[in-house]
């Protein structure tokens, strides 16, 4: 009985980082990799692919290592810059689609607020609604797409290799980033942890378990791209020159900007806020692994969340596109936090 | 000490988000001027002449519309004291000049008291002699930039005054104009004799594509007096405004402005129309005139375009099933096949002499070129114009 109830952890968790990997796929290949690549910037989404598998093989090893406090620091840290990466992906889309009118500063508190109150109801919560959602999203995602898009009347894939071969390779590595979320898994489950000792010594799934749920969602994310890619022609792509407009999912030649458009937007917002409160939760739990007071006041989230809010109101100021030229960065400390060596607990 | 963090935040967090919900502002309906038709006009000095045809809003106007014709012949004709025209009840005609259509938007944004809104915009008519110009693509481009603007509006080039053009537009059946214009549309592209993908979304995307060129829209205001006598030629094979008929709608919408990038550089007739739309695999029409006698097509024609490996020709092969269902059939089906191959031929030696890939072969010739760098030098554009063209059809009469 117990063991199943540590396999379901596990696989909420599993699908937690699984959706947290497909909106990375999307936003870092529609913010990163369109302009370098422009329409084989799905191509480049598929690196993403073997870069889950390998983050959840690496994370599998490190799973039931005790982590040093600097180790907590830095994932927490991590976690928190991908939580502004994906905030200013939200703040972005929605002023550019949605409220067109409305102040960026509200967008953004109005981000903030409704991912933090996600993670509010804790890791737990959140993993549970995704591995609810696992279905759902994708057929809801695949739905509105086909209504908005017009996929029949796609102008299609070609040239294959978008601006080149080495743009194409540039942005695969860009791509590389998508596996953070691989971080979360690092993190025992919260009800695993108040379960007790018991339930953190029952054995856990393979890798492949984590790898398959991480590939899945990426792979989602690689399909979303492809129907953008294939629907707008490159020079429609290299047209759209802010991020928030790259982020739509939007065909240039069959404009649909009815119902299923604001639908999917709708969607999409929704999906990039409760991302991001997984990231918010994971960053909450790390502080937490780092400091035994933290856990006792229960202050990791006001104190993950005080630097992210800090950080989008200074984006708010000079512009967010520094959360798109970082975000590809943010993949160098997760493959070290992955790959690190650590003492068995 | 646990639930208090918790509940503290739970409460900063619950004002933020109320902090937000005051972020949508201005957009009432009573302080919006909904358009449906513009319309741009080239003016001296370079300027342009942007005029709109919106909902006037009013209590008078909607009386009228509902068949009080006392209000809006008093307020009918051009100019008054507001200096807008109020053509027909429940509509005004407000215009304005500028150097470019944004600003001459923007001075009848700052002219009228109510915010000029596009998200109900049915069509967007230029001037011919404008769209002979490579300004077309920055004026569609500017009007699709407009807040919420209407990305399917229809494209509509006519050779008469734009202005003038939307003016005459009314709507005769008793239904909104807005309607009007959607079944309108509706109604000539399953005649097929209207361009497929003449959005305005998609006309500009057309516009950008290096794989195909736009098509829009042509149209005419009906001159009974000049009508083209075309002995032997189908009926619509002809340009609008010389169709022989009168009717209460005066603007006729028949055939194709062709477009080389962002120029404008020829026209297809109705009937030339309807073979693009055949060749594109966008044909909507289900009832054929031959020689005579009426045929239906009941199942789904199939047609294959491809660019040649060897010589790079133009290929369409085109295959369907007719059924025969009135008058003396006295062509067979290969006479038929004959007939609809010479007709295609015409029509993409024509796309070729205005320079235009309505017919998008230059996206399946692109297939070939494994990146941008390498299509774009591949100069397949400059050949475009001189390529063979090789079309076989295929007829099955059931």
């Amino acid at each position: 009985m117990l063991e199943r109830r540590v396999l379901a952890c596990w696989r909420t968790r599993a699908s937690m980082a699984g959706l947290c990997a497909g909106v990375l796929v999307f936003l870092l290949g529609a913010g990163a990799a369109v302009p370098l690549s422009l329409n084989a910037a799905w191509l480049a989404s598929l690196a993403a692919l073997p870069a889950c598998v390998l983050a959840a093989w690496a994370a599998r090893r490190r799973m039931g290592v005790r982590m040093m406090r600097p180790r907590a620091l830095l994932l927490a840290l991590v976690l928190e810059l991908g939580a502004v990466f994906l905030l200013a992906s939200l703040v972005c889309l929605a002023g550019q689609s949605l409220i067109l009118q409305a102040q960026p500063v509200r967008i953004l508190l109005a981000a903030f607020a409704g991912a933090a109150l996600c993670a509010l109801s804790g890791g737990a919560g959140l993993a549970r609604l995704c591995f609810g959602l696992r279905y759902a999203l994708p057929l809801c995602a695949g739905a509105l797409c086909a209504v908005s898009l017009g996929l029949p009347r796609a102008a299609g894939p070609w040239p294959l290799l978008g601006g080149g071969a080495p743009r194409l390779l540039v942005s695969c590595l860009c791509m590389g980033t998508s596996a953070l979320p691989a971080l979360l898994l690092l993190l025992p489950p919260p009800e695993l942890e108040a379960a007790g000792e018991d339930a953190l010594r029952c054995p856990m799934p393979g890798w492949r378990f984590f790898a398959l749920r991480m590939a899945l969602g990426a792979a989602c994310g690689a399909i979303l791209l492809f129907a953008v890619c294939v629907c707008s022609g490159y020079e429609s792509l290299a047209a759209q020159h802010t991020w928030g407009d790259r982020l739509r999912i939007l065909s240039s030649a069959q404009p649909r900007e009815g119902t299923a458009q604001t639908l999917l937007t709708c969607l999409q917002v929704m999906v990039i806020a409760l991302a991001a409160g997984c990231l918010l939760s994971g960053a909450e739990q790390a502080l937490d692994a780092a400091s035994e007071r933290l856990k006792r006041g229960r202050l990791g989230l006001l104190l993950a969340g005080a630097p992210v809010l800090l950080l989008l109101l200074a984006m708010s100021v000079y512009g967010y596109d520094a959360a798109l030229y970082a975000a590809p960065l943010l993949g160098l400390p997760a493959a070290a936090l992955l790959m690190g060596k650590g003492k068995r607990a | 000490m646990r639930n208090n963090a918790r509940t503290l935040l739970l409460v900063f967090l619950l004002a933020l988000l109320c902090a937000a919900l005051s972020g949508c502002g201005g957009q009432e309906i009573e302080s919006c001027l909904f358009v449906l038709s513009l319309a741009v006009d080239p003016a001296p000095e370079g300027a342009l002449t942007v005029t709109v045809k919106a909902l006037s809003g009013t209590q008078e106007a909607a009386g009228g519309a509902a068949g009080e014709a006392g209000g809006g012949e008093e307020a009918s004709g051009a100019g008054g004291e507001s200096g807008m025209e109020t053509p027909e009840p429940g509509y005004i005609v407000l215009s304005a000049t500028a150097e470019s259509c944004l600003r001459a938007l923007n001075l009848l944004s700052a002219t009228t008291p109510r915010a000029l809104n596009l998200s109900q915009l049915r069509e967007v008519v230029i001037n011919r002699t404008l769209a002979q110009t490579d300004a077309t693509l920055t004026i569609l481009t500017e009007i699709h930039s407009m807040y919420r603007a209407n990305g399917e509006a229809t494209v509509v080039i006519t050779p008469d005054n734009a202005g003038d053009f939307i003016r005459r537009q009314r709507a005769i059946l008793g239904v909104r104009l807005s309607k009007y214009l959607e079944v309108l549309f509706e109604h000539f592209s399953e005649m097929d004799t209207i361009p497929p993908g003449a959005q305005l979304a998609s006309v500009i995307a057309a516009m950008r594509s290096s794989g195909g060129d736009a098509a829009a829209v042509y149209a005419a205001g009906n001159a009974f007096d000049s009508t083209l006598n075309l002995p032997g030629a189908a009926e619509l094979d002809r340009l609008p405004g010389h169709l022989p008929r009168t009717s209460p709608a005066q603007n006729e919408y028949l055939g194709s402005a062709l477009f080389s990038g962002a120029r404008m550089t020829g026209t297809l007739t109705g009937e030339e129309t309807g073979l693009l739309c055949l060749m594109m695999g966008r044909a909507q029409r289900r009832e054929a005139f031959i020689d005579g006698a009426q045929y239906k097509t009941n199942l789904r024609t199939r047609v294959r375009r491809s660019c040649a490996e060897e010589d790079g020709a133009l290929c369409v092969s085109v295959s369907m099933n007719l059924t025969h269902i009135a008058g003396a059939a006295g062509m067979l089906p290969e006479e038929i096949a004959i007939r609809i191959e010479r007709g295609c031929v015409e029509v993409l030696r024509k796309l070729q002499a205005a320079g235009c890939d309505a017919a998008g072969f230059g996206a399946l010739a692109m297939r070939r070129y494994a990146d941008i760098p390498a299509w774009e030098k591949s100069g397949w554009r400059d050949a475009y114009e001189s390529l063979p063209v090789r079309v076989s059809a295929r007829v099955r009469v059931l």
